[in-house]
């Protein structure tokens, strides 16, 4: 596998020519990298997730996924969890099981279906994420924390290179946050799954991460481990991050 | 019951009746999911300008009201990608579509009769030939929906992801547009213009209450419009009323049941 799994070489995107949203971002996120893109609200963090995935392109400058223009980039070795993940329909009459298995679809040929094989899979890493034992519930009747579990079991799918999140414990309860961290880390430690998540929740987010993103126009990139001068326009992240190497 | 299945013109309305509940009623799924209920009704007015630019032109009516629906959903995409809301741009292409029908018969002498029959429907005249077309569509529509269904469920349930994930979104709402005002065209004929779009949003919305899994759903809704087409049409012949509207009604009895049943046990 490539060491550079995201590249950003001076990029600059705006919707407007008045209000420009990213300004000559600089970014290498390698394999193996536990990073956290944070910033105040509007400051670009989904922006920059966006550009990465390829949903917008820059307005100057490079973005590289996986050694190629994200637009031709294996989109089947990323698992993206969007933002809002829980606020969608949840009157849609998918079960887990079927939400979780949609996670199989972008890697699927036109006329090829589902196998039973996948379907057990699937049923593997839904009891990864504690979630077995409610693959016949519709996903509507489940609490924030276990909606968000089924769609990082639909991420997982595809068996990721590459985990993309986008704030996803917003509305999930403190004790659901912690467990779905943990869940998280051993992805990262012992699957070596790069994940890069975009969270507020910076003094949770910087126990685990190994690189920080401040996104607000300028992207600044921070060791979590030896750079406790972040601040990324929040005097909190500082605070955290001296306190987790204190 | 089985005496009015010797008569050929009941078994081309049960023949024609029974494909497209299949279809509508699967495509429905998607379209009330999507939120788009009104669509099947803004497709079906614009085919009424199709309609009636057929019998100006001298053409089969079905082919010009199938160009200018599917002309009608390039045109709906593309105010919508200029950021005229979605809802707006359906309303301008139903009024285009209905003035231009309005106005072509106004300009015509001869075949305003034959057009009330596409506006309320007229299954009981449905001939072979018909049947055919029906068929034929009706086929490569449910074809298409069988090909990109997992696509479809994806893109239904959450549009955003199936972008980041790489899957074409913007093709794949042309597709089920177009594969939509398909439906409309060639169910026009059985529940008539005015009646199209309650094929499908009806019985997908009764099996919504049902609260199952997504392909639970697209069998209830079949389920539930077969069944009114079956109980429509005898209900028509016995009683010598209109077919569209006594499906539509049984359609709507049925929806009404279920929402009772459904508040009830969540009393």
């Amino acid at each position: 596998m490539e060491k550079k799994i995201i590249e950003l070489k001076n990029v600059d995107f705006s919707f407007s020519e008045e209000h420009k949203i990213i300004r000559n971002a600089v970014l290498t996120i390698n394999s193996g990298d536990f990073v956290a893109i944070v910033g105040p609200n509007g400051g670009g963090k989904t922006t920059l997730v966006n550009l990465i995935l390829g949903v917008l392109k820059p307005d100057k400058g490079t973005v590289i996924l996986f050694g190629k223009d994200p637009k031709f980039s294996d989109k089947s070795r990323i698992g993206f969890v969007p933002q809002n993940a829980s606020n969608f329909d949840y009157n849609f009459p998918g079960t887990v099981a079927e939400i979780a298995a949609t996670g199989l679809i972008p890697n699927k040929k036109m006329f090829s279906s589902i196998s039973s094989d996948e379907l057990r899979y699937v049923d593997g890493i839904l009891k990864s994420v504690g979630m077995l034992a409610y693959k016949t519930k519709r996903i509507g009747d489940l609490s924030g924390g276990q909606k968000q579990r089924v769609f990082i079991a639909r991420a997982l799918a595809n068996n990721p290179d590459l985990l993309i999140l986008d704030e996803p414990t917003i509305g999930v309860d403190a004790s659901s946050q912690k467990e779905f961290f943990s869940l998280l880390n051993s992805l990262n430690k012992n699957n070596g799954t790069t994940i890069v998540i975009i969270s507020h929740d910076t003094s949770t987010v910087s126990k685990y991460v190994n690189k920080i993103v401040c996104v607000n126009q300028d992207v600044t990139v921070h060791s979590a481990e030896t750079d406790t001068k972040a601040t990324c326009g929040f005097s909190h992240i500082h605070k955290h991050i001296i306190h987790k190497h204190s | 019951m089985f005496e009015m299945l010797s008569y050929s013109f009941m078994q081309n309305a049960f023949l024609a009746g029974m494909l497209i509940a299949i279809i509508c009623a699967v495509i429905g799924c998607f379209i009330v999911l999507r939120k788009m209920s009104f669509i099947g009704d803004g497709l079906a007015h614009i085919s009424f300008g199709g309609v009636a630019v057929g019998f100006i032109l001298g053409i089969q009516p079905i082919i010009s009201a199938l160009i200018i629906s599917v002309l009608s959903v390039f045109g709906i995409q593309k105010l919508k990608e200029i950021k005229v809301y979605g809802d707006s741009a359906i309303a301008i292409f139903f009024s285009f579509g209905l003035a231009l029908g309005v106005v072509l018969i106004s300009m015509s002498n001869g075949f305003t009769v034959d057009l009330f029959s596409y506006l309320f429907g007229s299954i009981l005249s449905v001939s072979a030939g018909d049947l055919i077309t029906i068929a034929v569509l009706g086929l490569f529509v449910l074809s298409i929906l069988f090909l990109f269904y997992k696509e479809f469920v994806c893109t239904s349930f959450d549009e955003n992801w199936a972008e980041a994930s790489g899957m074409n979104v913007k093709f794949l709402n042309y597709l089920l547009l177009i594969l939509t005002a398909i439906t409309v065209v060639i169910s026009m004929e059985i529940a008539g213009i005015l009646l199209v779009s309650s094929l499908m949003v009806i019985p997908a919305s009764t099996a919504l209450l049902f609260k199952k899994g997504f392909k639970q759903t697209v069998l209830i809704s079949v389920i539930i419009a077969l069944s009114a087409v079956i109980i429509g049409l005898t209900a028509s012949y016995y009683f010598d009323i209109a077919a569209g509207g006594a499906i539509v009604l049984v359609l709507v009895a049925m929806f009404f049941i279920k929402a009772l049943l459904f508040k009830l046990r969540f009393k």
